[in-house]
């Protein structure tokens, strides 16, 4: 039954061309980009290098996780808000709880998909361990676990998929240059971000940025050991899916 | 096996859809629920089902007020879920989530889902949406069912083959049959009761042979002429 809820969430989603390419086509972008850049600053690979590590490969994930998991999942679930499908799933005795966990493994099979995908395409321009390669799937993959909760929190509160669709881009922009962006200018201002830290902690791409930094030989260390990131990332996970329970109406 | 619904009021902003309906519904017979637009009877059938809450009153099945909510459903008058799966694979979905095991291949072909059962939803017409609507009803196998004006966008000889189908369905399956429509000519030997709802009431209501008793001279034959009898209107609105 899980299996059918996961298969009917993949199909439904890579069918939507439209909406597949828009979730696939940013974090691509970035690769391009870089492979610009590769290309044509042979003199300076030490910079391009930096770049890509700094900035262009964290983005890039950044960007596939907030469209397959964040925006991808809160419209499909705000659609199927506004159009009454769970007045029919109700009927066939399938618990909230099976809906959730069948959608959240395609979400996370989907994700997967196209995160080793791009990996795969930047281990071409930089030099990424095999180790380092398992090990940003693996931070992904527990960020991926905090925001799937707060799809369903954010389609609860908007009305159909339209409205979650012009409302996420702001949010989008929130999550992630409030990370991204304190870093690079702190960086060029020669302080050190994981300082600034404390501030960002409520967001959970933090968590992956910082462990990017130090499985891509950007930085040292991680602000907090990273265990204690899982652990973070996973009590986020928790507290936001008891919140989506009592938010996602499935009436 | 009975449906009981003792003193129900359902308000929207405080004004009166549902003003203490009281109606008994038992388990092998089908029941025609009649009136306007707005007078109220797919809020009724929404309370019925669980979609709606209602203000004030009880809906037990079995004595019970859960087991409604369990046992029965309603045909949406359409289905736009899953807008891009095929209309074959939500069937599947929908078979695979309800785990039942139900022969519904007569009402496949009434419905001539086999003609368009290859179409993704979103590209479906409304016709081919209810009619996924009405198999979908019967595919999750309650034992009430309400159906929202099932015999529109039907041909005569389809619309006769349902009339079977349903007439089936209540005698050997024991369901209950709450039918909305405005089109009853040709049907009337599927319905053993009949509602009249008009502002959130029930302004008439019996059985069949009942009404035709108490309205024997009416001026249109049928449940037509009940109809018009009671409200001064023709079935599907216009005034008489």
């Amino acid at each position: 039954m899980i299996t059918q809820i996961s298969r009917t969430f993949m199909l439904e989603s890579m069918r939507n061309t439209g909406v597949t390419l828009g979730n696939i086509l940013p974090a691509f972008t970035f690769f391009i980009c870089s492979m610009i850049f590769k290309l044509t600053m042979t003199e300076n690979e030490e910079v391009v290098n930096f770049l890509i590590k700094g900035q262009f490969l964290p983005i890039s994930i950044l960007l596939l996780l907030f469209s397959f998991a964040f925006s991808s999942a809160t419209i499909y679930l705000a659609d199927m808000k506004a159009n009454k499908t769970f007045n029919w799933v109700k009927r066939t005795g399938v618990a909230p709880s099976t809906y959730y966990v069948g959608m959240g493994i395609g979400v996370f099979t989907l994700v997967n998909v196209f995160l080793v995908l791009l990996l795969v395409c930047y281990s071409f321009l930089i030099a990424l361990s095999f180790v380092s390669f398992l090990k940003i799937v693996f931070i992904s993959n527990f960020v991926l676990l905090a925001l799937y909760p707060l799809s369903f929190i954010l389609a609860g509160v908007f009305k159909n998929g339209k409205v979650a669709q012009s409302m996420l881009v702001p949010i989008m922009i929130l999550f992630m240059f409030s990370i991204t962006m304190p870093s690079m200018f702190l960086t060029i201002a020669d302080k050190n971000p994981q300082d600034y830290y404390i501030f960002l902690s409520w967001n959970p791409m933090l968590y992956l940025h910082d462990s990017l930094q130090l499985h891509l030989n950007m930085a040292n260390e991680t602000w907090l050991p990273e265990y204690r990131y899982f652990i973070i990332l996973t009590v986020f996970s928790i507290l936001l899916a008891v919140i989506a329970r009592k938010v996602y109406s499935l009436r | 096996m009975e449906l009981i619904l003792k003193d129900i009021v359902k308000k929207y902003d405080g004004k009166a859809i549902l003003n203490n309906i009281s109606a008994t519904f038992k388990q092998g017979y089908c029941y025609l629920l009649l009136g306007e637009n707005g007078a109220g009877k797919s809020t009724l059938a929404k309370c019925i089902v669980g979609d709606e809450d209602y203000d004030n009153g009880t809906i037990q099945f079995n004595n019970s007020s859960q087991s409604v909510v369990d046992n029965a459903v309603i045909q949406y008058q359409s289905f736009d879920s899953y807008q891009h799966l095929k209309i074959r694979e939500v069937i599947r979905l929908f078979e695979k989530l309800s785990n039942q095991n139900v022969d519904l291949e007569e009402l496949y072909e009434i419905l001539e889902l086999q003609t368009f059962d290859h179409v993704l939803l979103k590209n479906a017409s409304g016709g081919q949406r209810k009619a996924v609507s009405i198999f979908l009803a019967f595919l999750l196998n309650k034992r009430i069912v309400i159906l929202d004006e099932p015999f529109a966008d039907l041909d005569l000889m389809k619309k006769k083959q349902l009339m079977h189908f349903l007439q089936n369905e209540m005698n050997k399956q024991g369901k209950i049959l709450i039918i909305i429509s405005h089109e009853v000519a040709g049907f009337e030997t599927l319905f053993d009761y009949v509602y009249i709802l008009k502002d959130g009431k029930f302004i008439e209501n019996g059985s069949k042979q009942e009404l035709v008793t108490k309205y024997k001279n009416t001026v249109l034959a049928g449940i037509e002429g009940i109809y018009f009898e009671v409200t001064g209107k023709v079935l599907g609105g216009r005034a008489g």
